[in-house]
């Protein structure tokens, strides 16, 4: 008896599974493939399952591990089999349920997995339940298997994804006398999945497959699942409970088993469905594949960048699906209108390679059969993050027919050989399910597997090395991703790093793509892997090793490199340093071990070796500013011994272009298992081994007991006065309460990037500064004065400082912890995502309100109101507290560096002069690389530079204004934006007030104008606005219409809430800001042409995608009457 | 000395072999004697009892009953699984699994595998073992013989080189006769040898050193005294050669990603093996048959060779094939580069693996002609040789590396 025969409910013995990783889907390499179009081995002219079996040799030599079969079920085929009539039981004509499971146990027996659709949304109205809810009554359990409506407007509004062959989600059933809806052809009716009874017969299908030891379901079309009216009926909350009652069975009763979501969504879109971990275990990214074929056809590696920088991250046992090609169309509903419509002009010239929202074509004819781009686009493919899914015969670089019908064109037979139909079948060739290629150049005669087997230079070997390459490194499969941003766009350059759970080892690789059709040079920042040795990794061939200058490669046309990234290679006739594999710290000599001591190290005979390591360990720091310079002399400059174990090291950095800096560097030195913790859960901060003692010279602040004994001179200091050990000083608030602090843990903070954080329990933040510079730091300073002198309560207090003797170098920084919900620019960028959310289906509003002004009264408009109020509150809110924060600097004291001061004839002419400076550089720049902007960006910079002279006229408004009429200057915060904010409670506090950290610090700590602090923030809310804007066109760009005149509206009604606040409370005290109106507008716009410019500069330098942004700023100001 | 990044090989004299009673005290030893006399067994089982009092030991045998064969308890015999027992001169991955098994059920602080004549060990040496297991901190003890000139050549030409250059092994015998190893190790051999067996059946060899290594376990080589070495039941050297090449290559195609890893430092040659420039007829009678071997496949196996080799080892093979027994050296390099590429066609299946590994004996027959003449008997002069041929297979490294990730004849 077969399984196909009614007898099948006894369903087959649970299998165990096939595999030992249960993140073997990491290290997957998934081909994917049509039974019906695989191999024949009947001679009916359709491929079957003994027809694959007989050809899975040929798939284990190519190297794949995961064999993904597109629907083999019982069909009419009206959807190449995505439209199921029997969900246990396989097609006739491609063999039978024993078939399969041999099929399967031959798979496995090859070390392969395989993978097969649950399509779960929809049936074919031929589907016996069908057929059955049709015939049965009105809200029958038997009818509601489906949608069914009275009616054809429930759901309204709901898109049409077949665009090309449905007209409406609803068909009239004239059976049932109701419509039953279908979100593809309208012989694919949905499951109604708010019927239980449905959901048990999907996991009664499911499980039947599983226990036959398949490893893998991929979830068809899993975003429509649930039908909600008012929404999309897509992605609606409800579908995720489903699929986590799908996963929970399969973790109950299924060990390494896999689901992947089909969901043609954008990253964020699809990142729900992977849940906590808990919903799907992988999922497509649809919108990389289209930009990366964008990106060879461009030859500019911004559409790969930035698809990715809008991925989001997932959890750790989840991971992305990648491809090149599958059986579908080249789908384009992930990109905006302009990108489509490129991409059908770069990619489908005949109107008969289109289909719906794509371009129905191969891998090989995509790219005019051009061997290199094929080869390019495949390493592009095995060294993303994801694990890449290869489509059949794209391994041989197989075409397509656009003659055929719907899809089909990409689903012709497999090409084994130059026999009668390609060796796929022995039928006749009129018998065949599709016909075989045949034209000259993509014929089997010229293109089929057999004759590439034969020749070593073929697609096919080429392919199967890469393949057997990438399986041979886990960081392609298990890595994170960082793109390097090499000046030369055409260059796409980016780190893949992995470090194993055991710890076992660690792989890094740099991948270097040229995407362009000639050679081009490229110079990468890889400073922070200096003295490490790329090594070629498709022949083994060592490079020169990096060091701290720019690492020069050439690159010949759509070449492309795989570098790993080795440890320095031993060097065994070196007797100083042993470097070993695992970045192991390096060993000090004999010499040293037997008196190592810390004054040994810092001031005796050790001394010179630890400057020979300095260089070395100092550019593998994170907090280290120096990376992209070339180190000449590190030296330990001082050394404040805090006690035997413990002293504060400063080192001075001697660079090439004869610039110093000092660094600040707390040592310690471990011995046995506290050193062993070191080297396994520190690594990074051991500064060397100390030869066989098993003891280690380390960064001390990964050390509790240091951390600690900072906290303690705080602890044991008087309060407000100044208590001296040797060369260290503590200066405590008079609010410092050592009661609270006592017996804090401690642990090292991970956001900090120039710096050390380290916080106490949740009470107390110290911040380690790193690069140490004369005097007081900015931030110590001003926080200080808010706490102590002006009593603000809008920052988080300070709570005291330590700093050297000699020169007054702040080296930490005691605040207190503020708890909070994140910085100001996420939580205006979330309100902003919901207010477009409201917006998108909206027209135009009635009217953008005005930018704000110190001229007009600003009436928000109601619309504004009604959609942004909660924003418009919080930045009014913030208007306050800036101004609050200004009169608090303002307080009147006897402190020179504090005291505000006129504005005088001097300061006003720095000022034009710093504007004019400003002008010169930036328009120079956007002058310089015009060229390379977007066509409507390039429209307004034209603009710009014809209009310079305007530009270069607003330096006037300085040099014309009496200084009487200017306001007063104080110390400002310096570098005021939404991220130097932290939401808390309904309110803001305000953080980092060390300025422009490039800018030297007697130009930080000059007073100026509050009104600065104004642009600045004015600036950021106009960034918020249009990023957001953008990201939210990208995601949905059939929306995108109206948006931009929204987000005007949103950043005119916050500007304007914000200014008029502000105003309000400044001008409490008189004479801060100008008097009169018209001077404090005049000014505040020359602050804000000059953050323009500057922002403008910096985004043709890093983000040029951006400029549009500063552009529009500067337009608007130039523009505007003076 | 090598720079070997993954695992420690170290040299423990039996000097060095009294046990620490305080260290060791109250720990368990099991000794596995798959292939020993019940005779042995008990003599064995004296031995143990005369080295130190604080360690109780299980035997576990085919051959003998499972009671007490000690009054004073501390050493008791185990009953040893039934299936599959000890079948041949070497270790399989059966006597690994038994053993694991046992070590693993009884809690074994330590385990001894000794395999064929293990009777004929020194007693130093058993209590040299299961120290360095005990206290020496290795999780593999592999024993080091005192081997003539004659002997062991299957691993100084192949075994040896190709674990120290790809897995930064250094021990001479990585398939070894005898082994001790730690509780963790135990376990990991229960994984691989329950693999080996099911995949490849009873005679499936284990190899420990490359287990260790791949684990990132320490592996010690201790120098034991000279104990009979057991010789293989069948007398045909394809079949010898092919179950362990062929063993050693799988194990080198599965582990690829690790070995690929492991970097060497090439280590300084001070000296270089020479023949002695005049040999008589008396000294070449041992090698004349090899190389005759040698020049009948070089007219015979050409097409199988050129299937697997590049141009220039084939015309190095020409010119070794016309040189007089006098003269008749193969380069250590060209050793190097002809088992690395064997490896590779195993890998690819470039041909039947069967033939395969037959192609390779009387290359493995050159080599070994070269060997005798080299070291002409004198075993300082042998054990140059093997170190020239190791450090051969390190420098070649980068060649098989390559080749392996992207195999291409067409160069060099």
């Amino acid at each position: 008896m077969t399984r196909n025969s009614p007898g099948r409910d006894l369903l087959p013995e649970k299998k165990f599974s096939s595999v030992s990783d249960q993140l073997w889907y990491k290290d997957a390499i998934i081909y994917e493939l049509h039974v019906r179009a695989f191999a024949d081995s009947n001679a009916d002219g359709i491929g079957d399952l003994q027809g694959l079996i007989s050809k899975l040799d040929y798939l284990q030599e190519l190297g794949v591990t995961c064999l993904w079969l597109l629907p083999f079920f019982p069909s009419p085929l009206r959807d190449d089999g995505y439209d199921i009539a029997d969900y246990m039981s396989v097609n006739p004509s491609y063999g039978t349920i024993e078939d399969f499971q041999q099929f399967l146990d031959e798979a496995h027996s090859r070390n392969m997995q395989v993978m097969i659709e649950l399509v779960i949304n929809h049936t074919s109205d031929q589907h016996p339940w069908f057929q059955l809810a049709r015939r049965s009554p009105k809200g029958s359990p038997e009818r509601n298997m489906y949608v069914w409506s009275d009616t054809d407007k429930l759901y309204d509004g709901v898109r049409i994804i077949f665009t090309d062959t449905e007209k409406s989600n609803w068909t009239w059933d004239e059976v049932a006398q109701q419509y039953y809806w279908h979100r593809f052809f309208s012989h694919q009716p949905d499951l109604n999945f708010d019927n239980p009874a449905v959901m048990e017969e999907v996991l009664r299908a499911m499980r039947f497959w599983l226990d036959m030891g398949v490893d893998g379901l991929r979830l068809d079309a899993i975003p429509y699942l649930i039908e909600r009216d008012g929404t999309s009926c897509e992605n609606v909350p409800e579908t995720h409970v489903k699929i986590k009652a799908i996963r929970k069975v399969i973790d109950e009763e299924y060990e390494n088993r896999l689901i992947l979501a089909e969901a043609n969504m954008w990253p964020a879109d699809v990142r729900p469905y992977f849940g906590d971990g808990d919903e799907c275990h992988m999922a497509f990214h649809f919108p990389l594949m289209p930009r990366i074929y964008m990106a060879i056809r461009q030859e500019d590696r911004l559409p790969i960048t930035d698809i990715m920088a809008q991925t989001p991250d997932i959890p750790p046992n989840c991971q992305w699906g990648i491809f090149l090609r599958n059986h579908d169309e080249l789908t384009l509903e992930m990109v905006t209108d302009d990108e489509r419509d490129y991409m059908y002009m770069a990619y489908s010239a005949d109107p008969r390679m289109r289909i719906n929202v794509g371009i129905r074509r191969r891998l090989a004819p995509l790219v005019d059969n051009n061997r290199r781009r094929i080869e390019l686009l495949n390493s592009l493919l095995f060294s993303m993050p994801g694990t890449p899914i290869m489509y059949y015969g794209d391994e041989i670089g197989m075409g397509d027919n656009i003659y055929l019908g719907d899809r089909n064109g990409v689903r012709t037979p497999m090409q084994w050989n130059s026999d009668r139909n390609a060796g796929f079948s022995t039928a006749v060739p009129a018998k065949l399910y599709f016909p075989v290629i045949m034209d000259p150049v993509w014929g089997y005669q010229a293109i089929n597997v057999e004759a590439q087997q034969s020749d070593p230079s073929s697609l096919l070997h080429w392919t199967r090395n890469m393949i057997a390459l990438r399986k041979l490194f886990q960081v392609f499969g298990r890595g994170s991703l960082e793109f390097l941003h090499p000046e030369n766009r055409k260059a796409l350059a980016y780190i893949r790093d992995y470090q194993s759970e055991d710890g076992l080892h660690s792989e890094t690789v740099l991948c270097v793509a040229n995407l362009s059709r000639f050679a081009q040079p490229v110079s990468l920042d890889l400073s922070k892997f200096a003295g490490r040795q790329p090594v070629e990794m498709l022949g083994y061939v060592p490079f020169p090793p990096i060091d701290n200058t720019p690492y020069a490669l050439t690159l010949a046309p759509y070449s492309f490199f795989w570098l790993e990234l080795q440890p320095a290679a031993p060097q065994a006739e070196t007797p100083v340093l042993i470097s070993t594999p695992e970045e192991a710290a390096p060993t000090l000599t004999e010499g040293v071990a037997t008196t190592a001591s810390l004054a040994n190290l810092l001031e005796g005979s050790g001394r010179e070796m630890v400057h020979d390591l300095l260089p070395e360990y100092l550019v593998q720091q994170r907090w280290f500013g120096g990376k992209s310079r070339t180190i000449t002399s590190a030296e330990i400059a001082s050394s404040i011994k805090l006690d035997d174990e413990f002293a504060i090291a400063t080192v001075a950095v001697k660079y090439q272009d004869n610039s110093e800096e000092t660094y600040q560097l707390p040592l310690g030195i471990a011995t046995s298992d506290a050193a062993e913790d070191l080297k396994a859960n520190s690594s990074k901060a051991v500064f060397a081994s100390l030869s066989e003692s098993g003891a280690v010279l380390y960064d001390a602040s990964a050390s509790e007991h240091f951390r600690q004994r900072l906290l303690q001179l705080f602890l044991r200091s008087e309060d407000g006065a100044e208590a001296s050990e040797d060369e260290v000083a503590v200066s405590r608030s008079l609010f410092f309460d050592p009661a609270k602090l006592v017996g804090l843990p401690s642990r090292v903070g991970s956001a900090e990037q120039s710096n050390t954080s380290i916080l106490f329990g949740n009470q107390a933040i110290m911040k380690l500064f790193r690069r140490l510079q004369p005097s007081k730091n900015p931030d110590v300073e001003i926080c200080a004065f808010l706490t102590d002198v002006a009593h603000f309560d809008y920052i988080p207090p300070y709570l005291g400082e330590i700093h050297r003797v000699s020169d007054g170098a702040t080296l930490a920084f005691l605040q207190a912890f503020a708890p909070n919900e994140g910085d100001g620019w996420a939580w205006f960028t979330e309100e902003l995502n919901q207010y477009f959310e409201l917006v998108a289906n909206c027209p135009r509003p009635q009217s953008l309100g005005s930018s704000p002004s110190f001229l007009q009264s600003g009436e928000l408009p109601g619309e504004a109101r009604e959609r942004a109020g909660l924003s418009i509150d919080a930045a009014s809110v913030l208007g306050t507290r800036t101004a609050q924060m200004h009169l608090a600097l303002a307080t009147p004291t006897e402190d020179a560096a504090f005291a505000a001061e006129i504005t005088g004839k001097d300061k006003l002419s720095a000022d034009a002069n710093r504007l004019l400076q400003q002008t010169e550089i930036s328009l120079s720049a956007l002058e310089r690389t015009m060229p390379l902007l977007a066509e409507e960006a390039k429209e307004d910079a034209r603009w710009l530079l014809e209009n310079r002279d305007s530009v270069r006229a607003r330096a006037t408004v300085f040099t014309s204004m009496l200084p009487e009429s200017a306001g007063r200057r104080i110390r400002i915060h310096g570098d005021y934006h939404l991220g130097q904010l932290l939401r808390s409670r309904h309110d803001f506090l305000i953080v980092d007030f060390e300025g422009e950290p490039a800018r030297p610090l007697e130009e930080r700590r000059e007073k100026q104008s509050p009104l600065r602090d104004v642009a600045g923030m004015l600036r950021s809310y106009s960034y918020a606005a249009q990023s957001a804007a953008d990201r939210y066109a990208q995601r949905r760009p059939d929306q995108a219409a109206a948006l931009p005149t929204w987000a005007t509206l949103w950043e005119n009604a916050i500007g304007t809430a914000f200014l008029q606040a502000y105003r309000e409370k400044i001008h409490e005290t008189p004479g801060l800001i100008p008097q009169q109106d018209g001077a404090a507008e005049a000014l505040l716009a020359s602050f804000i042409l000059e953050k323009c410019l500057y922002e403008l500069l910096y985004e043709l330098n890093n983000r040029p995608t951006w400029v549009h942004i500063p552009l529009s700023g500067l337009l608007a100001i130039v523009k505007k009457p003076s | 000395m090598s720079s070997l990044p993954m695992t420690e090989v170290s040299d423990h004299s039996s000097s060095k072999t009294l046990v620490n009673d305080n260290v060791s005290a109250h720990a368990t030893v099991l000794v596995c004697l798959p292939s020993m006399s019940a005779e042995g067994v008990h003599a064995l089982a004296g031995d143990l009892k005369a080295t130190s009092p604080h360690i109780n030991f299980l035997l576990a045998s085919c051959n003998t009953p499972s009671d007490s064969i000690d009054g004073s308890g501390r050493v008791r015999m185990i009953e040893y699984p039934d299936q599959p027992a000890h079948s041949g001169w070497i270790l399989t991955a059966s006597d690994y699994l038994n053993a694991a098994n046992l070590a693993l059920e009884y809690r074994a602080s330590a385990t001894m595998l000794l395999g064929t004549e293990a009777a004929t060990l020194p007693h130093e040496a058993l209590q040299t073992l299961y120290t360095a297991a005990l206290e020496g901190g290795g999780d593999l003890i592999l024993p080091r013989y005192p081997a003539g000139p004659h002997e062991g050549l299957v691993s100084a030409a192949l075994l040896h080189p190709l674990s120290r250059a790809l897995y930064g092994i250094d021990a001479r015998m990585p398939l070894p006769l005898d082994v001790a190893f730690s509780p963790r190790m135990a376990s990991r051999f229960q994984t691989a040898a329950k693999r080996a067996v099911s995949s490849v059946g009873g005679e499936a060899l284990l190899w420990p050193a490359t287990e260790a290594a791949v684990a990132s376990f320490l592996t010690h080589e201790v120098a034991v005294g000279r104990r009979v070495l057991p010789q293989p039941a069948v007398d045909d050297l394809n079949s010898l050669l092919a179950h362990i090449a062929g063993s050693l290559f799988a194990d080198i195609e599965t582990k690829a990603a690790f070995w690929q890893r492991v970097r060497s430092v090439i280590p300084a040659q001070k000296t270089n093996a020479t023949a002695k420039q005049t040999a008589g007829d008396d000294d070449l009678a041992e090698v004349r048959p090899m190389i005759a071997d040698f020049r009948n496949a070089y007219t015979n196996l050409q097409e199988i060779w050129s299937l697997v080799l590049p141009p220039q080892s084939l015309l190095a093979l020409k010119k070794l094939s016309l040189a007089e027994p006098e003269a008749f050296t193969m380069p250590a390099n060209l050793w190097a580069r002809t088992v690395y590429d064997f490896v590779l066609a195993f890998r690819l299946r470039t041909i039947n693996r069967g033939h395969l590994l037959g192609a390779l004996t009387p290359l493995y027959l050159a080599w070994v002609a070269s060997h005798l003449r080299i070291a002409d008997d004198d075993q300082t002069r042998a054990e140059q040789h093997i170190e020239e041929t190791s450090a051969a297979f390190i420098a070649e490294k980068p060649y098989i590396v390559s080749r392996w990730r992207w195999p291409d004849r067409f160069n060099p």
